[in-house]
């Protein structure tokens, strides 16, 4: 039974996807000179990005709705709502249309032949596009589904380094033509879920993954009118859009999650006066054996003296083992000797977590990921999410395997201050396979109860024979 | 060049996947345990769509009016090739042993090719690689011989099996919103559901069984017809 156990746990290591964190996209992997930290632009200088020289937008009579110029002065807008956050370094610059072999004079990208020159710009790393699909037709050229109103794609990254090279970023004007006739699939809308949609795009051109927070809002069920409290917390990288625009709620585009990924990710000087941390692992209940794939939230406590509820509201997410591959690799098959490129392989890591917090008072959460969000949607480094018993509990000070998982402690951290071994032992998970497993050998029944057991710390072994 | 995708012959004839059982949150009997990490074995390297797309909510209506080709199969292979005419354009072509088709033309197997966008997805093969079972709303296949689910995650759906055997079907946004609207949209073309297509249809969310969802993937083909 123990085997099976541990074989289900080491499968999901061994076949889980690629790396696809809840903070950055991804993490360098055996190839870098540094293993396991998230691949990000160079940001020394500003980011520069090629425009497609055609209308963002027009009718299905052919009729401009939106041009180039709107076209790219909304790029602009939208890249800035990341710019604009005063912790983060990164900057964008527009570097003019795109231009370059294969590619027409005027620069407008309108037809498959035209695209395919295009990623040959951004495959070698020359230019970073944003194309304009002005009418959805090279969204239906490519097979795609005139539902989508963008997509964004990593073009080529510095492995060693650890660098995002080039990027694209893609829209799809039809959503913005005027025209709502889902009878000919031509959908529609405002104008500002579409700028929130392409900012979640241009966070994963960024360097963002995933983040799940305030889940409850998508398992309820709303879709439309969500709490303002809860729609507040809700990342803008949050895997799925469904609530009513944030900017209609009267919020800023960037929930508190987004804006300390990106700082994290690439931040400015101020970033250390305003961030704190707050990092440990998450183990099973034998108390050393790592959990990676568990979703970790820091929430503010809630202020009494204002209306607002802040544990909703102001919230930043990770997912343990961010920095691990979610794919080890396995020789035993023959197609999957090397795993994932992404990713450290060092085994401290599969459940380490590390949150940036403004200053302020926290409580700290595990969950699983939800089990819908797979492949588009998935968030952190298995895909599909690994569903983990005891997944769901609140950091004390005294964790155990026995204690009450909805018993919390709040944690005061300070800007500047690292906060680690916040450490959480999750109850009732099955025993595990030790790292010395020869089917002869077992471990030690914990002593009860046990609390934080240093993660390098090996449990006697017992032969049997 | 128009390739020739989808194209549709003769195949082998299919199992259906492993058993899934619910998840239990009290540690359940090691009798009921084998199976369900057995079946999460096979799941652990699935992945079901492309990341860095995002898409509009569409409801079943909307999902089955944007389908050329609406079809239940175990995917039997995937590879990661360039596209012949194209050849900065990754794509995925996967082949499907089929066990029903709903709309469509019918056949035993079925091979389309899907763009990539991303380079990453490569060592997963497009996230179809091992990926079982699944229900694929696909959009009409392009001049360039091209197609994919309608919008994306939301047109493929998982097919999961309790304890019993009983099978469900449950798409890349966990069906949210997956309803809305549908049973005003067909009665207002004169379809009346039955009592069990209606008790789903009043879910917000969540895995739903997969002979009532086929039954109303049916009656929306004819209704549109």
């Amino acid at each position: 039974m123990k085997r099976r156990l541990g074989a289900f746990f080491l499968s999901c290591l061994l076949f889980g996807g690629f790396a696809d964190a809840g903070g950055p996209l991804r993490v360098t992997g055996a190839g870098a000179t540094n293993a396991g930290q998230p691949f990000v632009w160079d940001v020394s200088n500003p980011i520069r990005y090629t425009v497609d020289g055609g209308p963002l937008s027009v009718s299905p009579s052919g009729q401009i709705v939106s041009s180039n110029s709107q076209g790219v002065a909304r790029v602009q807008s939208l890249f800035q709502n990341w710019q604009s956050v005063p912790t983060t370094s990164i900057t964008y610059s527009y570097a003019g249309q795109i231009s370059g072999a294969g590619i027409p004079s005027n620069g407008d990208v309108k037809t498959i032949q035209d695209f395919n020159a295009a990623l040959g710009l951004c495959n070698g790393g020359t230019q970073s596009p944003v194309i304009f699909d002005a009418d959805g037709s090279l969204l239906r050229a490519l097979g795609l589904s005139p539902l989508i109103i963008g997509f964004s794609g990593t073009c080529k990254l510095d492995y060693q380094a650890g660098h995002i090279v080039s990027a694209l970023v893609f829209l799809n004007g039809e959503f913005q033509d005027g025209v709502n006739d889902p009878t000919t699939s031509n959908y529609e809308l405002t104008a500002d879920q579409f700028d929130e949609a392409i900012t979640h795009e241009m966070g994963h051109f960024s360097g963002l993954g995933h983040s799940q927070i305030n889940l409850d809002l998508f398992k309820s069920g709303f879709a439309g009118n969500c709490p303002v409290d809860e729609l507040a917390g809700l990342p803008i990288m949050f895997p799925v859009e469904f609530c009513q625009s944030r900017k209609s709620a009267g919020l800023p585009i960037l929930a508190p999650d987004d804006v300390a990924w990106i700082s994290k990710l690439c931040p400015h000087a101020t970033f250390a006066s305003n961030y704190g941390t707050i990092s440990g692992f998450v183990f099973f209940s034998d108390g050393i054996t790592h959990v990676q794939g568990l979703n970790v939230i820091a929430r503010q406590v809630d202020d009494p003296s204002t209306p607002q509820d802040e544990s909703k509201r102001v919230a930043v997410s990770v997912v343990s083992g961010f920095e691990f591959t979610g794919n080890p690799g396995q020789a035993i098959t023959g197609d999957n000797t090397g795993g994932s490129q992404y990713g450290s392989r060092n085994p401290a890591l599969i459940g380490y977590y590390e949150i940036p917090v403004t200053s302020g008072t926290y409580t700290v959460q595990t969950e699983n990921v939800d089990s819908s969000f797979v492949g588009g949607s998935s968030v952190g480094p298995l895909d599909p999410p690994a569903i983990t018993y005891g997944a769901y509990e609140y950091w004390h000070q005294y964790e155990s395997a026995f204690d009450n998982p909805a018993q919390k402690d709040a944690l005061t951290v300070q800007a500047g201050q690292k906060l680690s071994n916040i450490n959480f032992i999750l109850n009732q998970t099955p025993p595990r396979f030790d790292q010395f497993e020869d089917g002869e050998v077992r471990l030690e029944s914990p002593p009860t109860p046990f609390l934080l057991r240093d993660p390098r710390e090996l449990w006697p072994l017992v032969r049997l024979s | 060049m128009r390739l020739p995708i989808p194209s549709l012959g003769r195949g082998p004839s299919i199992e259906s996947n492993k058993e899934l059982l619910d998840f239990n949150p009290k540690f359940p009997s090691a009798r009921a345990v084998i199976p369900f990490f057995a079946l999460l074995l096979l799941l652990c390297p699935a992945a079901y769509s492309q990341s860095g797309a995002n898409t509009a909510p569409a409801d079943l209506d909307t999902l089955v009016h944007g389908a050329q080709t609406i079809l239940r199969g175990q995917v039997t292979s995937a590879k990661v090739e360039p596209h012949p005419q194209f050849s900065n354009l990754q794509t995925v072509v996967v082949t499907l042993a089929v066990n029903r088709v709903l709309k469509g033309e019918p056949a035993s197997t079925i091979t389309f090719r899907q763009y990539l966008w991303d380079a990453r997805e490569l060592p997963v093969l497009g996230g179809y690689k091992a990926a079982g079972e699944l229900l694929l709303f696909l959009n009409p296949v392009s001049p360039y011989g091209l197609t994919s689910p309608v919008a994306l995650e939301q047109g493929r759906f998982r097919i999961l099996r309790d304890a019993k055997g009983n099978r469900y079907a449950l798409n890349g946004r966990g069906n949210l919103g997956l309803f809305s609207h549908v049973e005003n949209k067909a009665s207002s073309r004169g379809l009346i559901f039955s009592k069990p297509v209606k008790e789903m249809l009043a879910k917000p969310n969540g895995q739903v069984p997969l002979d009532v969802f086929e039954e109303a993937i049916h009656e929306l083909i004819g209704a549109a017809k």
